[in-house]
């Protein structure tokens, strides 16, 4: 088991440098910051300087080499936009953002799972249709649109909670079910799934027919066999929930690191864009490893050589 | 805001009781005013001597002084300088109050102006700022509360903008180190910086100390939202008291909101599209790009894509810039006129004209949508004319390298009021932005930028302007109309240059 | 087995196909399935028929009578039956004429990325060794970097147009497809029909062929139809942020994306491509169930 922990730890460490080297030569090959940074008016020999000043003039090996040195020691370069460290400006905004996603995945595993299981449970049911019209209207549904609708319905007409911002309890709610909906739907209908196919396995099929089916062994029984797909996915989801995040923290003006990344994508400011896409490959792998080691953790019968 | 009431409450008790009650109650303090202000971005940085952006800039405008100030009108006035002069052909001087300080007491002098100046010329610094004070050669200080802007050639007082320069607290700075002010402001300006939780909220509280008086109101917070939608929502809800950037679609909402109130102020900032006439193809022929101009109906254009919220331009120039002149002609909508130039020209009907229209998104307020409306009124020609965005990085580039063509969509605002930054920064051959090369414009603007008789300087820029009109290397279109809107329970005014002093603001009632 | 990787979590099912009802007779059995392939026939149709069934020219302005609400409110017109957009165009006719984009985009972004990602997979999971060890490499970066850099990376070297977003869709989907053909050919090549064949001295081509390839191509066909839908939320996304298709074609992505501005003003500019969207989406996610369902031996 160690030595599988140990390989997939070093394959993790090429995928971060894989990815390192991809966002580098995609930034430098495809516009020059130094346009975008300056002012429209700048001569010629201001944007000379400023590309000087950052090293932008140099040969790409070079600034590669400069950047993956001062990387391993914690120096990303300093943002163009705002002249401050950018791993330090990144690292500022991650609590911000893993609290919207603890609050979105919270959804999706409190709400979409116990859901799921009922609508599995009660099959055909009122509730069991609900839940099937609910996950497929928001798997279906355009996240930015679902932030503006809340906005307007909650926020704006109804005044129940405020529309932009961060702060207690109540600036999290909207913010939240707008980043979690998609998630939660496809939580919900894969669980949903999942608990219809064990319920009409031969050991639960011969219980019913013997007359026993207590709630607690459907869910003892259910949950354990059910878990490894739900697992699964809520792995895949946070890795989806970056790009929600995107539309999701510009919407409610959340000072998270994904609002921090458009921006500097749009204004090609290099060292947040790379400082944030490795910080997300590393979070990205580091989960499914977590998920991976989770697997063993809770199923004895899944073993890796 | 609770424990103050209380303690003054608790105190005038005190004060009656120890008094024997023949003193009138003290009253309770006046509750904290706070006003809350929404751009679409954060600023970037609390330096002030590196950028340009409004909304960064809006922020450095209320921490720091300047040696003048604009007024609504764009004329200047004196601020912390009282007096500005030419004392000699290359010397403006400039004197100073003496009694500024900034928030820790140390005084303002010239030598603080001079550090700033310095600054920002220093390359290594890398300010975006350099054009602001291009004219100044160096800055003498003759004494503590005189400034002499020295200059390369004698230079008219408006060409360029030096008495913007933010003055900044040398002795701190210098204590402290660069990177420490990004973070840390030293200013003299009538509110005092707080604190700065980055995207989310910065604080800033009135100076007492201010030497035009405290500001009227007590704390003002700069919360971003980058949304317009959501932005709009925040002001219903009364989450925040003002927003910059408020979208045509919203006017009819706002201005009849129940606790909202629109404000719009005419824009320094010009929309058109260039020519690339460095380029071949037809725009090179100047039949084309006049019967172009022709075919563009503006006021449609403006009613329908900007809610009506834009002004027609026949020039480069906002109307209340030096050198502006209006008598220069309107290109007036005239499709058979346009078509006749076009046949003129040898494209009889539009025929054999296929040409793009480049055009950015989401940099200029409904950029993207102008372009689509302009292409199919060019397309009413009878010329195939094929729109393509791209997102501004991109189109950047291009525009800066001079590379896209044929027809390019571009803003244009500066605030110093004078027709020489635009027209040297957009017209002249050696300009980066020009994509059109005329000596004779050339010296005109050579000229006129050290002509120091302003009415003749007047004429030579009449004559400019009449050129440009003629030889048309743009589609004219129009000057932005901004829009703001605020709570109403604030007294308010939006500016043309976009700027937003709170000690402008009071509170209704 | 190689290292399991990031990319290696199938979840399909591989137990044997064993033929019981009439496979079609099962796809239908489900009143989901039918409105689903319902609602994909009518897309399909109207992207087919666009020109004949669209009232106006998709593409033509009229300034004058832009921000027309739905015929069924005030101020609508019987002329433009969904309202015109902010530049005058015929809503109803760009929805029809969008039907073709979105047609378009997914298909030929399904093509290239299941293509790209089936060809990867078999060579992944059948051959193994080292191609299979770099192909889940370059997956797992792939996986872990996101979306719209590569977007970027994409427009920035070929310039924005149909063909841009194209290629976008289909790089980005090309990893599901690898993922689950892996598992399947892997599984595949230990079964006896397999090692019989090899043992006969079959040629590589011809085991791929008769016996690799039939067997993954329902896991395929499901993965495609949810691959569409995400190929029609991903042309809405790009657009979003100007990397999406040019103006000149109307798309419900650019559409949705020019509306949103509008959405608490003139909200059916935003609101009928939104439904559109949707409802595509639905439908294909609706009849990809029934379609697993039915290809699945235990439901039967």
């Amino acid at each position: 088991m160690t030595a599988y922990l140990i390989r997939r730890a070093i394959g993790a460490l090429w995928v971060v440098v894989g990815v390192a080297v991809t966002v580098f030569v995609i930034l430098h090959l495809t516009g020059d910051p130094a346009a975008v940074m300056m002012p429209l008016e700048s001569t010629p020999q201001e944007i000379a300087q400023f590309r000087h000043n950052h090293g932008f003039d140099r040969p790409l090996w070079l600034q590669f080499g400069t950047f993956a040195w001062s990387a391993l020691h914690g120096d990303f370069g300093d943002s163009l936009r705002h002249g401050e460290p950018a791993l330090g400006l990144a690292l500022e905004r991650v609590p911000a953002s893993v609290e919207l996603a603890l609050a979105a995945i919270s959804l999706a595993v409190l709400v979409a799972i116990p859901a799921g299981i009922l609508a599995a449970v009660r099959r055909n049911s009122l509730l069991d249709i609900l839940a099937r019209v609910f996950s497929l209207i928001g798997q279906s549904m355009p996240v930015y649109w679902l932030g503006i609708m809340l906005i307007l319905l909650f926020g704006v007409q109804l005044g129940w909670f405020p529309v932009s911002g961060i702060g207690g309890l109540k600036h999290l709610v909207l913010p939240a079910i707008t980043l979690g909906l998609f998630s939660m739907a496809k939580v919900m209908r894969l669980t949903r799934a999942s608990m219809l196919d064990i319920l009409q396995s031969d050991f639960l099929r011969t219980a019913r027919a013997k007359g026993v089916l207590p709630l607690r062994l459907i869910l003892h029984h259910a949950l354990r066999n059910a878990w490894l797909p739900i697992v699964t996915v809520i792995g895949v989801e946070i890795g989806s929930l970056i790009s929600q995040a995107i539309i999701t923290e510009t919407i409610f003006g959340w000072p998270g690191i994904a609002r921090l990344a458009v921006q500097a994508i749009y204004d090609r400011d290099y060292p947040i864009v790379e400082v944030v896409v490795i910080l997300a490959a590393v979070s990205f792998v580091a989960i499914n490893l977590l998920v991976d080691v989770l697997y063993a953790a809770l199923d004895p019968r899944i073993r890796y050589e | 805001m609770f424990n103050r009431r209380l303690t003054m409450l608790v105190l005038a008790a005190f004060i009656i009781a120890a008094t024997g009650g023949s003193v009138t109650l003290v009253p309770a303090a006046a509750a904290d005013t706070t006003v809350t202000i929404s751009q679409g971005v954060d600023p970037v940085t609390m330096d002030p001597l590196k950028r340009t952006i409004t909304p960064t800039t809006n922020v450095h405008y209320n921490l720091f002084d300047t040696l003048l100030r604009h007024d609504r009108d764009g004329k200047l006035i004196p601020w912390v300088a009282t007096s500005w002069k030419r004392i000699a052909p290359t010397v403006w001087e400039f004197k100073l109050r003496h009694d500024v300080k900034f928030w820790n007491g140390d005084p303002l002098t010239s030598a603080d102006v001079k550090f700033a100046i310095e600054k920002i010329k220093d390359p290594a610094e890398g300010s975006e700022q350099g054009p602001r004070i291009a004219t100044v050669d160096h800055v003498d200080t003759p004494d503590a509360y005189t400034v002499h802007y020295v200059t390369a050639k004698p230079t008219a007082m408006i060409a360029g903008y030096p008495w913007e320069v933010f003055i900044v607290d040398s002795k701190y700075w210098k204590e402290h180190g660069d990177a420490y002010q990004a973070e840390h402001p030293m200013g003299s300006g009538a509110y005092i910086f707080k604190s700065w939780r980055k995207d989310e909220s910065l604080v800033m509280d009135a100076n007492p100390g201010w030497w035009h008086g405290r500001a009227p109101i007590d704390h003002a917070i700069w919360k971003p939202i980058p949304e317009a939608a959501a932005r709009v929502a925040a002001l219903r809800t009364g989450e925040t008291d003002i927003i910059t950037n408020v979208p045509a679609q919203y006017q009819i909402q706002l201005s009849g909101g129940r606790s909202t109130q629109l404000e719009s102020a005419r824009s320094v900032r010009v929309l058109f599209f260039a020519f690339n006439t460095l380029k071949p193809g037809p725009q090179q022929n100047r039949l084309v790009r006049q019967a172009f101009n022709y075919a563009i109906d503006v006021p449609a254009l403006v009613k329908a894509v900007l809610g009506g919220r834009g002004y027609e331009t026949a020039t480069p120039l906002p109307s209340n810039f030096f050198g502006y002149d209006a008598k220069i002609p309107f290109y007036k909508h005239d499709l058979a006129k346009a078509k006749a130039l076009l046949a003129q020209a040898g494209y009889p009907d539009g025929k054999g004209l296929d040409m793009v229209l480049n055009a950015p998104s989401g940099r200029y307020n409904k950029d993207k949508e102008i372009a689509e409306a302009v292409a199919g009124q060019l397309s009413q020609t009878g010329a195939k004319i094929t729109v393509k965005i791209q997102e501004w990085t991109q189109y950047v580039n291009q525009v800066s390298n001079r590379s896209v063509t044929p027809i390019y969509e571009l803003g244009w605002g500066n605030d110093s009021y004078d027709a020489d930054n635009t027209l040297t920064s957009l017209f002249t051959a050696s300009a980066r932005l020009s994509t059109y090369s005329n000596p004779d414009l050339d010296k005109m603007v050579t000229d006129a930028r050290y002509e120091i008789d302003p009415q003749r300087r007047q004429a030579i820029y009449s004559k400019a302007l009449a050129l440009i009109h003629e030889e048309a290397p743009w589609l004219f279109l129009f000057e932005y109309e901004d829009l703001y809107a605020s709570t109403k329970r604030l007294v308010w005014q939006a500016r043309g240059d976009e700027l937003i002093y709170i000690d402008e603001m009071k509170l209704n009632g | 087995m190689a290292s399991a990787s990031i990319a290696a979590k199938g979840v399909i099912d591989l137990d044997e196909h064993v033929r019981r009802r009439p496979f079609v007779f099962v796809l239908f059995s489900g009143g989901a399935t039918i409105v689903g392939g319902l609602i994909v026939l009518a897309v399909t149709l109207c992207a087919l028929l666009a020109p004949w069934i669209a009232p106006h020219d998709p593409n033509a302005q009229n300034l004058a009578i832009n921000f027309k609400p739905p015929s069924w409110v005030v101020g609508g017109d019987q002329a433009y039956p969904l309202g015109t957009d902010n530049l005058g165009r015929d809503i109803l006719s760009r929805i029809i004429w969008g039907s073709r984009v979105a047609g378009l985009v997914g298909l030929s972004a399904v093509a290239i990325g299941g293509i790209i990602g089936v060809s990867l997979g078999i060579i992944a999971g059948y051959f193994g060794g080292l191609a299979d060890d770099i192909i889940a490499r370059v997956a797992d970066v792939q996986l872990a970097f996101p979306a719209v850099l590569l977007a970027i990376a994409v427009v920035g070297v070929i310039g924005p147009s149909l063909l841009t977003v194209i290629a976008t869709i289909g790089i980005t989907g090309w990893v599901q497809y690898v993922r689950v053909v892996r598992a399947e050919a892997l599984s595949l090549r230990e079964r006896e029909f397999v090692v019989a064949a090899v043992a006969t001295g079959a040629s590589q081509a011809r085991i791929l062929a008769r016996h690799i390839l039939p067997s993954i191509a329902s896991s395929i066909t499901v993965l495609a139809t949810f691959e569409v839908a995400r190929a029609i939320i991903l042309e809405s996304a790009l657009s979003f942020l100007a990397l999406g298709v040019p103006p000149g074609v109307p798309s419900w992505g650019t559409m949705l994306a020019d509306g949103r501005q509008y959405l608490d003003t003139a909200w059916w500019l935003g609101l009928f491509p939104g439904l559109a969207i949707s409802f595509t989406v639905l439908g294909v996610n609706l009849f990809g169930d029934g379609l697993r369902d039915a290809l699945d031996p235990r439901s039967r």
